[in-house]
């Protein structure tokens, strides 16, 4: 009895995953374009990462440190250099470069 | 009867005509036919390698890529020559009558019309929405720091064949590594040209060139290049160099070159900048090689910082007569006074002591005469001349450094080894290599040999505190450090002789001189505002020593 059922249902069966196979790759083969979009976005992706790295590269370069230090009125230290706890008291420490 | 045989052969016949037609098609002609047909229903891309970037010893970028774009021009399909030919000529700054003619040529069916063109150019022309015109994606360097340590890094340019190429410094010596692997993506397409992901699919990825990190300290960099720019102008210099190395790994923290160019626009400049002086110029180092002459007879015990000299006069070598650089000659001196007061007459003397046999190996030990295996594309070196060819008056001149040609790099390293107990060491300016899956490779630190003992280099590292300390530059050394160094001041020699009014001021030392931290040399071809090492270059070197203690924390004594 299941021999015979085995036998009667193995060509439908078959016949089934044929048609599941056709539609599957009916579906893929039409996303090609998608993929193609895909493939463009991940390369537009990558290319605005590169374009981000260089600006922050640029950002904290010491050419553009150096330039807002200067806007910043930071200037170079001096040979000689105090340190004082507040405005109107004796340095504490001297450094002195000469 | 012969009807029969008539169809019969007439049949074998077209049965023969086509089997050899069919083989030719399947077999002669079926491997070209099948690449045809691959052609149609197949679409192969390039996937080009990213060229690794450069990065300082505190892994900030000082070299990293960026997107460009190959602006073309397929000619047949522009609608509007004129209208396209302004349009573009304004944004890619092109002469707009020779873009009209390139453009106008219909015979031709892709005209290349920019290379590199930045992304914001890109756009700008994307936006003009004209027919006919097309980008391939490319890449080019991009400099954060600008022009700073060009000869070191070199710059990237094309070979033959229009690909990238590296040329000069680092970006010459690692080229094969920078460069990488690039990958290729084959697909099959269909009609509209859109990959059929069921369809065979082959991927070669890009692999993306190594990134360097450098032992260079973009910091450091910048001090000496600053200060050098400035003492060039200050001492009316035509060049200078200034090379700073850790003496114990004979790392290249910094590296400068005057004049120098800018890698970007390096067509601009003229091509006998390109060479970095430093590895590929050769200087007669002066009194700065005392030092080396004096270590090599303190090592053999033929003298020590205490004998003494009676420095009486010039002394007669053959038919030449040896001077002191001032003509003035102090009696009995010691040891440490010949390098305090750089007396060629008391160097002669160590010399002769030594003897020719001996003072040229020493010569060769510390490295003269070859090249040092620095990992910069252009080095080279001066060969020393065969034992036989040395006579009296060129063993006497050598021993005051003269009559002798040595790159600054050569130099820097063989007074690195009396700052690293007598080790000589191979210099490097690149640290690691990653590759692109993260994997490093270390370039460790590589010592040569052993040239003196470390309580030679003791004695020498003393001798020259007392040179800085009592020599002609004690004005301008930083109180409370301790720095060992010696100037020079050597004539250039010109069409086979001296010429008085040219020299080339150079200082060289390291400090801290109990523990150094950095070994440097400055060079000043041709100062104008005096000639003298201790006046132009010694000054020089000491600010910048005064920099980098402040920036390295090293506290006064």
């Amino acid at each position: 009895m299941l021999v015979r059922f085995i036998m009667k249902a193995t060509p439908v069966f078959i016949l089934g995953l044929l048609i599941v196979k056709l539609v599957v790759i009916n579906e893929f083969t039409g996303i090609g374009e998608k993929v193609q979009s895909l493939d463009t976005h991940l390369s537009q992706v990558l290319e605005e990462n590169e374009v981000l790295t260089q600006r922050y590269a640029s950002a904290s370069s010491l050419l553009t440190i150096g330039v807002k230090a200067q806007e910043a009125q930071f200037h170079a230290p001096a040979k000689d250099q105090y340190l004082s706890i507040s405005a109107d008291q004796y340095p504490v420490a001297v450094l002195n470069l000469h | 009867m012969w009807r029969v045989w008539f169809v019969f052969v007439l049949l074998c016949s077209i049965f023969l005509v086509i089997s050899l037609r069919l083989f030719y098609w399947q077999v002669i002609a079926g491997s070209a036919l099948r690449i045809q047909a691959s052609n149609q229903y197949t679409v192969q891309l390039p996937l080009p390698a990213a060229r690794g970037q450069i990065l300082d010893s505190g892994k900030e970028p000082v070299v990293l890529s960026q997107p460009a774009f190959l602006v073309f021009a397929e000619p047949n399909t522009i609608k509007d020559t004129k209208e396209a030919s302004r349009k573009l000529a304004e944004i890619l700054f092109l002469d707009e009558k020779k873009l009209y003619s390139d453009l106008s040529d219909a015979s031709v069916m892709w005209v290349p019309l920019v290379r590199k063109a930045d992304i914001d150019m890109q756009q700008r022309i994307q936006a003009l929405k004209l027919a006919g015109i097309g980008f391939e994606k490319e890449s080019k360097r991009y400099y954060p720091e600008a022009s700073m340590a060009a000869h070191v890094l070199g710059f990237v340019g094309s070979d033959e064949n229009g690909n990238d190429k590296g040329y000069f410094g680092i970006e010459g010596y690692y080229d094969r590594e920078l460069r990488g692997k690039s990958g290729v993506l084959t697909s099959e397409k269909d009609v509209k040209g859109a990959p059929i992901i069921i369809g065979d699919v082959k991927r070669i990825e890009p692999e993306k060139g190594r990134t360097l990190v450098l032992w260079l300290d973009r910091a450091v960099q910048k001090i000496i290049e600053n200060r050098l720019k400035d003492g060039i102008e200050r001492y009316g210099a035509k060049e200078g160099t200034v090379v700073v190395m850790d003496p114990k790994t004979g790392g290249i923290v910094g590296m400068a070159s005057y004049p120098t160019y800018d890698p970007v626009r390096h067509t601009e400049f003229d091509k006998s900048v390109y060479k970095n002086p430093v590895v590929a110029g050769n200087f007669e180092p002066g009194s700065t090689f005392k030092v080396l002459v004096m270590a090599s007879g303190i090592q053999e015990k033929k003298i020590t910082p205490t004998t003494i000299i009676d420095e009486k006069g010039p002394v007669q070598v053959g038919e030449y007569t040896i001077r002191t650089w001032n003509n003035e000659y102090r009696g009995s001196i010691s040891m440490t006074d010949v390098l305090r007061f750089s007396s060629n007459v008391g160097m002669v003397y160590v010399a002769n002591t030594l003897g020719k046999d001996t003072l040229l190996r020493y010569i060769r030990q510390f490295g003269f005469g070859d090249t040092t295996g620095v990992d910069l594309e252009e080095e080279q070196s001066s060969e020393l001349r065969v034992d036989r060819d040395w006579s009296d008056i060129d063993l006497a001149t050598a021993s005051f450094g003269q009559g002798i040609a040595v790159t600054p790099l050569q130099m820097v390293r063989a007074v690195g080894a009396l700052a690293n107990d007598g080790w000589l060491m191979e210099p490097h300016v690149v640290k690691e290599m990653i590759d692109s899956k993260g994997k490093r490779t270390e370039i460790k630190p590589k010592k040569i040999r052993q040239v003196v003992s470390a309580g030679t280099a003791k004695i020498l590292a003393e001798m020259m505190v007392t040179a800085v300390d009592k020599g002609e530059a004690q004005w301008a050394k930083p109180k409370g450090y301790r720095v060992a160094g010696k100037t020079g001041t050597s004539q250039i020699p010109v069409a086979g002789h001296y010429d008085d009014k040219k020299t080339i001021a150079s200082f060289v030392g390291f400090a801290p001189a109990d523990n150094p931290r950095f070994v440097m040399i400055v060079t000043l071809r041709e100062p104008s505002s005096s000639p003298w090492g201790s006046e132009t270059a010694a000054p020089l070197f000491l600010s910048i020593s005064r920099d980098l203690f402040q920036y390295y924390g090293i506290p006064a004594e």
